[in-house]
């Protein structure tokens, strides 16, 4: 091994601090996610001794067949689809001052879309055959046979991708973190950080990220299509769906990470790293896209109330006056009030930027990305066409508790990741000195 | 330990070999059948065969069914047959079968609207028949286009050569994505665990497993044996008429040429196999 062995400099060392270290506020936190997944776990078992009925939707034909758990897959693989986008989009575009949240971003891939597996497999009748079955019988004219391969290819891509813009880090933090400086070299699988290595990774890396681009957009055009497909749903069958799911993944994702860097970036005090430029940019961006958000969903809802036939009608009108009401004009104003306070601190009052205001805004934005997926899997559900009495459907603690387990997924996923690897990418010799905020 | 270094193209000339080797190995049946592997598969074969549920389909078939909603009653004989022919558990509710009743002069072919459903429309066991109503029974309507065939991922439903839709229990994944297909809400998912005794059990048909799905299979195991599905059978108003739609003197085709009739959701483009007519009017009119 050829490694020059350099002198820790203090970015380097900063940016190894998780690793070296743990605080108490790590032990917490890891509690916290591994009871929050227990959760998950916990609906798990009732479900597969018990079957799905303790969730009181037990009523088929009229019933929500498709409850919380399809919100919650559609929410997972929305945050999912930025991340490596992002990533890609940086180096594609030479974006280079989102270089430092690219690897935060990729993870958000990384965990969200095994969490999104982890909500299938819950929802899913037969978990313990549903990998093997559509293996072995899986049809090409299922949607979900589409979205199978789809999640799988960006699955493999995304963890590629990833590995090969860490093997540098492997490499260099391998002489500085004693604990896991053997899986560091086992990782690295000889790489030692040449001028000709780094050319040919990042070479392989941009090509994987053009490859990665059309693969995160059918990701999310397949999960519009599991929905839009369906002649015999109202509310549902729409040639806006894969576009409008794709839309809702930006800014899904989006939102995420800005709250994930703030609060990456506030816990190990990286100001100097995650610069507050870089979350402003990323907040326009987000700020825009919610604009044009807002506008498919009038775009969407005039259309569905003009002159509609008989069964979008019914939907419509559960969603604007009848039983979702009280969900969706809450959701609508808070996606306005939102998008406002994003427009107003990134754009109008350019000159005195407010990160809280940002992140409140985006989480403000994904709690209403939530509620609009509700919106969408549940009153087209409720309507059958025949003269069924229409349906009701009201989560179960079980279900909110299975969505705060995988949520506890990510956030131990994230724990783990960051007590074992480098978050951010540690700096070349050359540019050690990273601009300050 | 000193290995070859396989460049570029030997990589890709050995990855296509090997691809090209199994994708003739799927489509050339491959493992060959040896005398042990035949004996294996009639076995398995007889086994289904005696199950019931798998008897052959016969491609000179197309059966179809055509309920006259002017003679039903309403009684919910259908249903309750069903149910106990097909082993549907108490927990299915409705079964396969569902009867609607309807208040005359509101129609079935669109959307009703809430005021309807608030009116009318309701599936409980009501004492039928009721003045001012009509009965309509609804059913999986074996479509020729069937759409939840179409999006089922690993082929649990199919179209058979009869003209059925079926299910295959053992590859059906729980999904629900046919549930959601299916304009007709023609089916059923197993939220909870059926709870059949053995004595209520029908041995012909399969009992379902928690978290499959299951609907209407035109009682199959009767009817490609030459006998009536249950409900036709057991219907005291001879609604229900069942039949061969390729046989062209059949009842079906006769009671199609000699009267009006309509399908279920025709814009929703499945074409269906349940036809619907109106000879009868009998009890409605007597009460008009």
């Amino acid at each position: 091994m050829a490694i020059i062995r350099r002198h820790l400099d203090k970015v380097t060392q900063d940016l190894l601090r998780p690793i070296l270290t743990t605080g108490k506020a790590f032990n917490f936190i890891a509690a916290l996610s591994l009871v929050m997944f227990s959760l998950y776990v916990y609906a798990f078992y009732l479900q597969f001794f018990h079957g799905h009925g303790f969730t009181t939707r037990q009523s088929t034909p009229v019933g929500a067949v498709w409850g919380l758990y399809a919100a919650i897959i559609v929410f997972f693989i929305g945050i999912s689809h930025v991340g490596i986008g992002v990533s890609a989009a940086a180096r594609l575009l030479n974006l280079e001052y989102l270089r430092p949240l690219t690897r935060i971003a990729e993870l958000l891939t990384l965990f969200c879309l095994p969490a999104a597996v982890l909500m299938i497999t819950l929802d899913i009748g037969r978990p313990e055959k549903f990998v093997l079955n559509v293996m072995r019988y899986g049809r090409i004219t299922a949607p979900f046979c589409w979205s199978a391969t789809v999640i799988s290819v960006y699955l493999f891509a995304s963890t590629i991708y990833l590995y090969l813009s860490m093997r540098r880090d492997f490499a260099v933090a391998a002489d500085w973190v004693p604990k896991w400086g053997r899986l560091y070299r086992l990782l690295a699988l000889g790489y030692t950080d040449t001028k000709e290595e780094r050319e040919l990774h990042e070479r392989t890396l941009w090509w994987l990220a053009l490859v990665l681009i059309p693969i995160m957009v059918s990701v999310h055009s397949v999960y519009g299509f599991v929905f839009g497909l369906h002649g015999g749903r109202p509310g549902w069958f729409n040639p806006f769906m894969a576009p409008f799911f794709v839309l809702g993944a930006i800014i899904n994702g989006f939102a995420t990470l800005i709250i994930v860097v703030a609060i990456i970036r506030k816990v190990f005090q990286w100001e100097r790293y995650l610069s507050i430029q870089t979350i402003r940019n990323l907040g326009r961006f987000l700020c825009w896209m919610t604009l044009l958000y807002i506008y498919f969903t009038i775009a969407e809802y005039v259309t569905y109330s003009y002159t509609p036939p008989a069964g979008e009608a019914y939907v419509v009108q559960t969603v604007l006056v009848g039983e979702f009401s009280p969900i969706f004009w809450p959701a609508m104003a808070a996606l306005i009030i939102g998008f406002l306070m994003l427009l107003f601190n990134q754009t109008v009052f350019n000159h005195q930027f407010t990160l809280w205001i940002t992140v409140a805004g985006a989480t403000l934005i994904n709690v209403v990305l939530f509620a609009t997926r509700y919106l969408i899997v549940i009153p087209s559900l409720l309507r059958p066409l025949l003269p069924f009495p229409s349906g009701v459907y009201t989560p179960t603690l079980y279900e909110w508790g299975a969505f705060l387990g995988a949520i506890g997924f990510v956030i131990g996923a994230y724990l783990v990741f960051f007590k074992i690897f480098p978050a951010i990418e540690l700096p070349l010799i050359g540019e050690v000195e990273v601009k300050g905020s | 330990m000193a290995m070859k270094r396989i460049g570029r193209r030997e990589f890709f000339k050995y990855m296509g070999r090997s691809v090209t080797l199994l994708v003739l190995g799927k489509y050339t049946n491959f493992p060959f059948l040896t005398p042990s592997t035949e004996a294996a598969s009639v076995a398995q074969v007889r086994k289904e065969y005696v199950d019931g549920f798998a008897t052959v389909a016969d491609s000179r078939n197309r059966f179809a069914m055509v309920i006259d909603v002017g003679a039903c009653i309403g009684c919910r004989r259908c249903m309750w047959a069903c149910k106990k022919e097909n082993n549907i558990p108490d927990v299915i509710s409705p079964p396969w079968i569902e009867v609607f009743e309807l208040p005359l002069g509101e129609s079935v072919a669109s959307h009703p609207s809430l005021r309807e459903l608030k009116a009318g429309a309701t599936t409980s066991y009501t004492e039928s028949p009721k003045e001012g109503k009509w009965y309509l029974a609804v059913q999986c309507n074996h479509c020729d286009n069937p759409s939840c065939v179409k999006v089922c991922p690993t082929g649990a439903t199919y179209k058979d050569k009869d003209g059925l839709v079926l299910m295959d229990y053992d590859k059906c994944i729980g999904c629900r994505i046919c549930v959601v297909a299916c304009p007709y809400s023609a089916r059923r998912f197993n939220w909870l665990k059926a709870k059949l005794t053995p004595e209520e059990v029908n041995p012909l048909v399969p009992v379902r497993d928690l978290g499959v799905v299951e609907k209407c299979t035109f009682c199959v195991h009767r009817v490609r044996k030459g006998k009536l599905p249950r409900c036709v059978e057991v219907c005291p108003v001879r609604a229900r008429h069942f039949g061969n739609l390729k046989d062209s003197k059949g009842e079906i085709k006769k009671l199609l040429k000699a009267n009006l009739s309509f399908q279920l959701l025709e814009e929703a483009n499945t074409h269906p196999n349940i036809w619907y007519i109106t000879r009868g009017r009998k009890w409605v009119e007597k009460w008009q």
